[in-house]
């Protein structure tokens, strides 16, 4: 798969994160922290196999725990591209 | 100076090592249970002093020259994120013993090399993913190189399914689940509720136990609602949804000291609902145009589900390795650790041979025969010892068999068997009055010569490791009625001369006795213990039990008649 963009990827994991914890998807900011919104390490582990089928691409399982903020884990999910 | 790839099964139970040589050679792969006689060895270290010895020993490794390469067969410890633990399906106790224990393998795998002298520092350790580690060892001993591998178990690195797509014998992921949706863990549940322990492996009396009952359809359907398969993925749904699943099938649960008849609706029931939801993992699968199919991880055990795939969803071909549950992993982590240096070279495609594992020691045979008081001792090999043997067999007696490497995985094939007259009516009964001490309820398996399936079982296929049950022709039940189990069905081994001339050659010698090609194959053990691993444990068994006699290579050690 191409490299998605950064927006793309934002615009995924904020609509995960808004299911996940029924947090209307405008309230869920870049740079807010994610357990903030009542994120739990389940959410996380379902959130990134659904970002390794969306953009075909393997994602570590410590991906969520690493990158606390939706803009770390998008630009995070966006540079496995480049490692590629 | 050459190099031996050491795979190690760091699950934290059913531990296992393999070696590979350099040139990509499998050269052993045992469990751990056999080694220290205790069943599953829970806790064991995979690279137990004595047991890495010793099968060093056996691929005739040089310490002054040679060098060991380990690997694992899980990409981390699950207990370095922090995850949650499901209580879904089995208690958070089960689920945190069993990451403590996976920790503990992970973190130790290869400190024996130290204690052996073979390394100054801890050595280096690569690890493999869980699941492809079950898919490389399993599409070793595949008899195509191309076609779809499916991996379902309790848990792996980060869900418990992967698929993925073998080309000529080169795997690539297509896709893993993610989350605690888990076939295994369902099982292991579903064993409880019939009243067995999943951490005993007692899935096994769930299958035999399904053949009693009848599967009730709401029960059925309330079972298949525990899980949701979302394109092949398994998936936990809401908790609401389990609850009133729980609560639907708790009224046919049966305490430990119930009667076993009680759960039998239930493991049924049980077994249905798990048929029906591999089959939405396979149909979602269909769709990918292969013809063959490899199974594996622990799921790949159930017998029954195995048989019912070939000739659905597209699959002509059905391949089950003889390990595939976690002590198969040890051959995974040791194959991938090859591939790994050796990227130019072709995959490992093995001959499928199953018999990977210790041999009995020919001192201890010569042991044996002076000291062990027993009054009939016959040396005899090739043709006129089939015959002996088959003459045995025939009038009834039932013997252990110890001959060649031991089997890898969980079913005895032949070298540690013990075998029977398949045709006496109470031959079941014999065998576990006077020897197994089994439950009646679980069947015996028959030994098959590969090219008479079709005149024997219908939806005739190959089973060269026991990991397919089929329906056994009506006209023909009542000639081998101790290997029918309660459904008709037998879980059947297949041969054939150039695979295992041995139990090839002795079918044949059976059937010149008996017009019966076929015969029961049980493995070597007794209730509660791993199947032998020594002479002594052999002998032990001839005994302490009504076993009629055993044979140590070629020889036939026999009590009075």
């Amino acid at each position: 798969m191409t490299k998605p963009t950064l927006a793309e990827v934002t615009d995924f994991l904020r609509d995960h994160v808004s299911q996940r914890t029924k947090v209307p998807p405008e309230q869920i900011l870049g740079s807010t922290v994610l357990v903030d919104f009542g994120l739990e390490s389940i959410d996380a582990v379902l959130i990134s196999g659904h970002i390794e089928d969306r953009f075909q691409i393997e994602v570590e399982p410590s991906l969520m725990f690493e990158y606390q903020t939706l803009d770390e884990v998008a630009a995070a999910v966006v540079a496995l591209f480049d490692k590629r | 100076m050459s190099r031996f790839y050491l795979g190690l099964s760091t699950s934290g139970h059913d531990p296992a090592l393999a070696l590979i040589d350099e040139d990509g050679r499998i050269r052993f792969a045992e469990a751990t249970e056999r080694f220290l006689q205790d069943k599953r060895a829970w806790g064991a270290a995979p690279d137990l002093v004595g047991h890495l010895e010793s099968a060093l020993a056996a691929v005739g490794f040089d310490r002054s020259a040679d060098q060991v390469v380990v690997s694992t067969s899980w990409a981390r410890v699950k207990a370095a994120l922090p995850v949650s633990i499901s209580n879904a399906m089995l208690p958070v106790s089960d689920g945190l013993w069993l990451r403590g224990l996976q920790a503990h393998a992970q973190a130790s795998a290869g400190d024996s090399l130290l204690r052996l002298g073979l390394a100054e520092t801890r050595p280096e350790v690569r690890h493999f993913d869980h699941h492809l580690s079950h898919a490389a060892a399993a599409c070793s001993s595949a008899p195509f190189a191309d076609g779809l591998c499916l991996v379902i178990d309790g848990e792996g690195d980060v869900g418990a399914a992967s698929l993925f797509r073998l080309r000529e014998g080169r795997l690539g992921r297509v896709w893993r689940s993610w989350g605690p949706g888990s076939l295994g863990s369902y099982y292991a549940w579903l064993t409880g509720l019939c009243g067995f322990d999943w951490r005993a492996g007692e899935e096994w009396k769930v299958m035999g136990l399904a053949a009693f009952g009848t599967p009730d359809e709401r029960l059925v359907n309330a079972l298949e609602s525990m899980l949701d398969i979302v394109d092949g993925r398994p998936r936990l749904p809401e908790q609401a949804v389990i609850d009133a699943a729980v609560a639907r099938a708790k009224p046919y649960g049966r305490g430990p000291r119930d009667p076993i008849e009680r759960a039998a609706d239930l493991a049924a029931s049980g077994q249905a609902a798990y048929a029906r939801l591999v089959d939405r993992i396979l149909e979602s699968c269909a769709g990918l145009g292969e013809r063959n199919l490899v199974l594996s991880g622990g799921c790949a055990l159930n017998s029954s589900y195995n048989g019912t795939i070939r000739g659905r969803f597209g699959f002509d071909q059905v391949h089950v390795p003889s390990a595939p549950a976690d002590d198969g992993n040890a051959l995974g982590a040791a194959l991938l650790s090859w591939m790994q240096d050796h990227p130019e070279r072709p995959a490992v495609a093995g001959l499928g041979s199953p018999f990977l594992g210790s041999r009995a020691d020919p001192k201890v045979i010569d042991g044996a025969v002076a000291n062990c008081g027993y009054s009939q001792v016959t040396r005899a090999g090739g043709e006129a010892g089939l015959a002996i043997l088959a003459e045995r067999l025939a009038a009834g007696k039932i013997i252990g068999v110890m001959r060649g490497a031991a089997e890898f995985g969980p079913r005895a094939l032949g070298h540690r068997s013990i075998l029977a007259d398949p045709r006496p009516h109470d031959m079941k009964d014999r065998l576990n009055q006077r020897v197994k001490g089994r439950e009646p309820y679980r069947p015996f398996a028959p030994v098959v010569p590969a090219d008479r399936v079709g005149d024997w079982f219908d939806r005739p296929q190959p089973s060269p490791y026991m990991s397919f049950t089929l329906p056994w022709k009506a006209e023909v039940r009542d000639r081998v009625p101790a290997v029918v189990h309660a459904d008709g069905t037998g879980r059947l081994q297949t041969v054939d001369a150039s695979s295992d001339p041995w139990m090839s050659g002795l079918l044949s010698a059976f059937e010149a006795r008996t017009g019966v090609p076929i015969v029961l194959n049980t493995s070597f053990n007794v209730m509660g213990k791993p199947i032998v691993h020594s002479v002594q444990d052999a002998m032990a068994v001839l005994a302490t039990t009504g076993l009629d006699g055993v044979l140590l290579e070629d020889v036939l050690i026999e009590k009075a008649a």
